[in-house]
């Protein structure tokens, strides 16, 4: 099959959630990024969380209905290894020599950037899921995320009816959105004024 | 409307489950108080960041499949 075609398709595949594309690039390119930690200061547990991250920001993109990656899947999900990698060691004080390019690499510095970004919001929002309890957690993983129905839920919980599991659901909803309202206000401040002294 | 009631039919009304005169009268209501208007814009943004997460989680549980069955 020709290689650009089989490409479209892979990244076709993982915009679609289908898990033989996430198993045919994992195979692809794996290997390549382990070297790439492992040879660069890194252990096969950071290289397996570098190239978890890649998958992600890959994701975003085929998702993002732009196919047009302008170059391989390999060379773009290197780059974006390469560039988590150099960042995350600077954090760590772990420098070490310039890390070299086993292959080329293309710029990715702005969608490992709207990754970052993405990654801290959605880190919030699990933080602040996971600060309801129970069972305002499993109330609102059931719905909102697993989206069964009330009268399910009731049952599944316990309620007598689907009227106090929705009355329950309700007061759960209200604190979440305020710990959102109080905690994603200080990220966005915080970013703002990141943006504003560059 | 109470709030608690007013979550519910903009949820009914995100998911696109109300019928048509009911979806009528909801659209003339948005238009009518900005109130629930804020209302909904909000909370379809609050569902879109929930679908999200999931999204997200189940993606992770794959990569972390994909992985265990590789190596």
């Amino acid at each position: 099959m020709n290689p650009d075609i089989k490409e479209k398709e892979l990244l076709e595949g993982l915009a679609l959630g289908d898990k033989k594309a996430v198993e045919t690039i994992y195979k692809d390119n794996f290997n390549m990024v382990q070297s790439l930690v492992i040879n660069n200061n890194g252990s096969a547990q950071e290289a397996k969380d570098v190239f978890q991250e890649a998958m992600i920001v890959l994701l975003e993109k085929a998702r993002s209905g732009n196919f047009e990656l302008n170059c391989q899947i390999k060379t773009y999900v290197y780059s974006v290894c390469r560039r988590i990698w150099l960042k995350r060691l600077q954090q760590y004080n772990r420098y070490t020599n310039e890390v070299e390019s086993m292959v080329g690499t293309v710029p990715v510095e702005e969608d490992v950037e709207e990754y970052e970004k993405r990654d801290q919001e959605f880190a919030m929002m699990e933080k602040a899921i996971g600060s309801l309890g129970e069972p305002c957690k499993s109330l609102i993983e059931a719905f909102y995320i697993q989206k069964r129905n009330m009268q399910d839920i009731a049952s599944q919980f316990g309620y007598t009816n689907a009227d106090n599991a929705k009355n329950q659901k309700y007061k759960c909803l209200m604190r979440l959105k305020n710990y959102f309202s109080l905690n994603i206000k200080t990220v966005s401040d915080g970013r703002n004024s990141i943006n504003r002294s560059c | 409307m109470e709030e608690i009631q007013l979550i519910e039919a903009v949820e009914r009304y995100i998911r696109g489950e109300m019928k048509t005169d009911e979806r009528v009268y909801f659209e003339q209501l948005r238009k009518t108080n900005p109130e629930v208007d804020q209302l909904v814009v909000e909370h379809t943004l609050f569902i879109h960041q929930m679908n999200e997460v999931g999204e997200l989680r189940k993606f992770k549980s794959t990569l972390n499949e994909v992985h265990t069955g590789s190596c």
